[in-house]
């Protein structure tokens, strides 16, 4: 019974078990960036204190940051997704259910890698979340825990990757019948923007992570060298960093905007405007980062353009602001603590909003850069308003999660003191705009006393509120009292479904609050239910996976070894290569199986099938991931004064011949992809092995390329500067890529030995999109590093 | 075999323009300021066959959305990186 159970949870690849891992150890996270952040309040308590050292302090700061937003903010938003995401749009499950324990399990394991530096020689990362550079470099921080920080989010990006292709693809490709895109509830509709939003801006940061690690690893020169390494950071990390800001908040946005329609009793107002400002929010968040470069020496025209683009977003959410307000607008507004949370994060957002658009001017954001200001500022947005958001989602989908209801006394209990406490923190930060951030400690005279003082009681009592909150949580599932199937009269598809007394007519649900919004999803309303009334019953043994779970494992310790020596490394990637035999051996004998969706609304994607959907979507976000290599290359080549001219390192020649054998490789796998409906399997085999032959040669003569080149006299290495720097990491880069092709190319060549079906010739022609991507990168890679 | 007239000439394309730039780079008469953007410029036209044809969105029309985000998303990485050098 406890070995089930036990082997449940780490084998899961149900949606609703998975979303429920994330919801814990989310939470498990935020405790512990909760107990950090409540350390350097204690400590800034009073002047002069000596609670925490410096260098323990650092640590406190940089590591409260990173799991906050890492590990505890926006993966709670991601455990409501992938508990709610398919049942709202009448799904099963996910798109891909063994990617999502995947995705779960790499976020957990990065977490841990990052957390188990405080017991690594030297401490945990102490760079700050932002790991600004030169501070991360190996010069001024040695210690193994930033590259154990950095080798935790490389994990955490790779989980976000997998996780973002399965909710898109999910949401594009197995809506049921009649659930168009208008017809999606605002959760979803913001889950998919925050989906948009992670699909392009965590491939920037997984770029910046790489070169990062490779200058502490390696001693390339990205962030160090003094032709604006420090810049090149900044624009890589932001260009991830303020996207990142919306990510955590979207969610949460979401999920207030059905607490809203239900305790408002009313549909939304202007629905398809909220709509709109998503797509609009999506946009201009990646145009808009550089207002955190406004110190660094950026130009002025820059400057102004990213004053204005900050200040172009506060109109999408303004309008939000109006929606939120014109639903309640002289309805009955029910009291209850989903909404009273609602209302907390909307009145919490104002404040961080307004006081974004002052940091949005290029004058005043002069004066108040490093300084409290912001950091109240942004906790008001990132912290207050999401987290107000997310615990409205928990009080509203807790009945629906576990079929027992929270009470309502502690409920209002923990509002009550979670908002008097959040505001007694972050509040008066807008008054100690002549404080700087970061620092450990402060002497009297500068009379920061009274206002830290103040800060830190509100810290304490934001704690307690926690403590209740955890208390309700606990007394309920202990013994709460039983939820109805619909207890706040939803009118969202996962209420008609499973838990909470078990599945309710969505007739009934529709009705009842006067509001024929379920039926309007189809002419059929009974069709959308059918679609994943019967998860119960299929989710069983056969769609547990140890792959996913040991898969992680694998990358984790293989990266912790970047911190913690070479044996650990390869003890890692001997773990990965277990896992992924395994895995790979389970598709040949079909070990792990899940049943089709029946065909749903797919607009605009009928003709394409999800895993093409998927496969796109990754190639969507490696644009992103190579776009911001070469344009790191091109940063330092436009900043160095020397560079290495054509032909003078490289051999011109012998690059180009290569390139032709590359681009020769997609000719034979585009014909074999062409091939595979009117060909015989021989002939389509002989061409998929062509390709393995030429990406091979391509590989071969790459790597006598780098080994001339590092026993040349003088030799050219990773650290012969930039121009080092960049060849072999953006070679290498590109390299893996093609290593990792050739890979699944013997794959294909193994599963497609005993004839075709349907399932093996569509991976065949999914494979063709990644290699075309392949060749696609090196024709940038070849005349930047070999021509110009 | 008609239909594999079209990956033939996607080949024959990326590569001639492949040459032809290795041809451009070694002839010493051209300045790097017009050498650089031509080669880039034919950089850009094997990658738009490329992502035509190689990934299909010549065929999936609602892919296009996702190319033309995807490349915008990836020009605006390069671009602002380009444009945010301290002076």
């Amino acid at each position: 019974m406890v070995k089930t159970w036990i082997k449940r949870w780490l084998y899961t690849t149900d949606h609703k078990d998975v979303g429920i891992l994330y919801f814990v150890t989310s939470f498990y996270f935020g405790f512990l960036a909760a107990l950090l952040a409540l350390f350097m309040r204690t400590q800034l308590a009073v002047p002069n204190n000596k609670f925490l050292g410096a260098a323990e302090y650092n640590q406190a700061v940089t590591m409260h940051g990173l799991l906050m937003v890492f590990w505890f903010l926006s993966p709670l938003g991601i455990a409501f997704a992938n508990y709610f995401i398919p049942p709202q749009i009448g799904a099963k499950d996910l798109a891909f259910p063994r990617l999502n324990a995947l995705s779960y399990w790499l976020y957990a394991f990065g977490g841990l890698v990052t957390f188990i530096g405080f017991f690594s020689p030297g401490g945990a990362a102490n760079a700050g979340w932002t790991n600004y550079s030169p501070l991360t470099s190996i010069q001024f921080s040695p210690n193994a825990g930033e590259t154990l920080a950095a080798a935790g989010l490389i994990i955490v990006s790779a989980s976000v990757t997998v996780g973002t292709i399965n909710i898109l693809t999910t949401i594009l490709f197995h809506r049921a019948p009649g659930m168009t895109f208008m017809k999606m509830p605002m959760f979803t509709w913001f889950i998919f923007f925050t989906m948009l939003q992670m699909l392009w801006s965590f491939p920037s940061l997984l770029a910046g992570l790489i070169m990062l690690e490779s200058d502490r690893l390696l001693g390339t020169m990205f962030f160090t060298s003094v032709a604006g390494g420090s810049i090149l950071w900044d624009n890589v990390f932001w260009f991830f960093g303020h996207p990142e800001v919306y990510v955590v908040l979207l969610p949460a946005i979401g999920a207030v905007m059905e607490i809203f329609q239900v305790f408002s009793n009313r549909a939304l107002y202007a629905k398809k405007v909220a709509v709109g400002a998503g797509f609009a929010i999506v946009a201009i968040s990646f145009m808009i980062y550089g207002h955190h470069m406004f110190l660094t020496g950026i130009n002025v025209t820059e400057q102004e353009v990213f004053t204005i683009n900050t200040e172009t977003v506060s109109i999408p959410f303004g309008a939000l602001m109006v929606i939120f307000i014109a639903t309640m607008y002289r309805s009955a507004v029910k009291l209850a603590t989903p909404m009273l949370f609602g209302l907390g994060s909307l009145a919490i957002f104002v404040i961080g909003g307004l006081t974004g658009v002052f940091n949005s001017s290029l004058a005043l954001d002069i004066a108040q850069r490093g300084t409290f200001f912001v950091v109240g500022h942004f906790h008001y947005v990132m912290v207050g308003a999401s987290l107000f958001g997310l615990f409205g989602a928990t009080y509203y989908w807790w009945p629906k999660m576990t079929g027992k209801m929270l009470s309502e006394s502690l409920g209002k209990l923990h509002f009550t003191v979670s908002i008097i406490g959040f505001n007694l923190i972050f509040f008066p930060m807008f008054f100690l705009m002549d404080m700087p951030r970061r620092i450990v400690t402060y002497t009297a005279d500068t009379g920061w006393g009274p206002l830290n003082l103040l800060a830190s009681i509100g810290a304490y009592i934001f704690i307690f509120g926690h403590i209740i909150f955890l208390t309700n949580l606990l007394r309920s599932y202990a013994r709460g009292p039983p939820a109805a199937p619909n207890p706040w009269n939803g009118t969202t598809l996962e209420w008609t479904s499973w838990k909470g007394g078990g599945p309710s007519p969505i007739g009934v649900a529709a009705s009842s609050i006067g509001r024929p919004l379920l039926s309007s999803l189809s002419a059929d309303p009974h069709s959308v239910r059918s679609s994943h009334e019967t998860v119960g019953s299929e989710i069983g043994h056969q769609h547990w996976s140890s792959r996913p779970i040991e898969l992680s494992l694998g990358l984790a310790v293989a990266l912790a070894g970047l911190g913690f020596g070479f044996p650990i490394f390869v003890l890692g990637l001997v773990i990965l290569a277990w896992a992924l035999g395994g895995w790979v051996s389970d598709d040949l004998h079909d070990k792990f199986m899940v049943p089709d969706e029946p065909p749903g609304n797919r607009w605009p994607f009928q003709t394409t099938t999800k895993l093409k959907l998927g496969m796109w979507a990754f190639i969507s976000s490696e644009f992103t991931f190579f776009g911001v290599l070469l344009g790191s290359y091109a940063f330092v080549r436009y900043n160095f004064s020397y560079w290495p001219p054509p032909g003078s390192i490289h051999n011109i020649p012998v690059g180009g011949a290569n390139t032709i054998i590359l681009l020769t490789s997609g000719l034979t796998m585009l014909l074999a992809v062409q091939s595979i409906k009117t060909d015989t399997i021989k002939h389509v085999r002989a061409l998929l092995g062509s390709t393995l032959l030429l990406g091979t040669v391509f590989m071969i003569i790459k790597g006598s390329e780098w080994y001339d080149l590092l026993t040349g006299n003088p030799p050219f290495t990773p650290q012969t500067g930039l121009p080092g720097s960049t060849f072999f990491v953006i070679t290498g880069i590109h390299g893996a890529h093609v290593i990792a092709g050739l890979v699944a190319l013997v794959y294909l060549l193994v599963r497609t030995r005993n004839g075709w079906t349907p399932g093996k010739r569509a991976t065949a022609e999914h494979f063709g999109l990644y290699w075309a991507f392949v060749d696609m990168v090196w024709v940038f890679v070849f005349p930047l590093l070999y021509l110009i | 075999m008609g239909y594999k007239v079209t990956p033939l000439a996607v080949w024959a394309y990326v590569v001639i323009v492949a040459i032809v730039q290795i041809v451009l780079v070694s002839y010493q008469g051209l300045s790097s300021s017009l050498l650089n953007p031509v080669i880039i410029v034919l950089a850009f036209s094997q990658a738009a066959i490329i992502v035509m044809f190689g990934l299909q969105i010549w065929y999936e029309k609602p892919f296009v959305i996702l190319a033309v985000a995807s490349a915008f998303f990836s020009a605006l990485a390069i671009t602002l990186a380009l444009g945010s050098i301290a002076h």
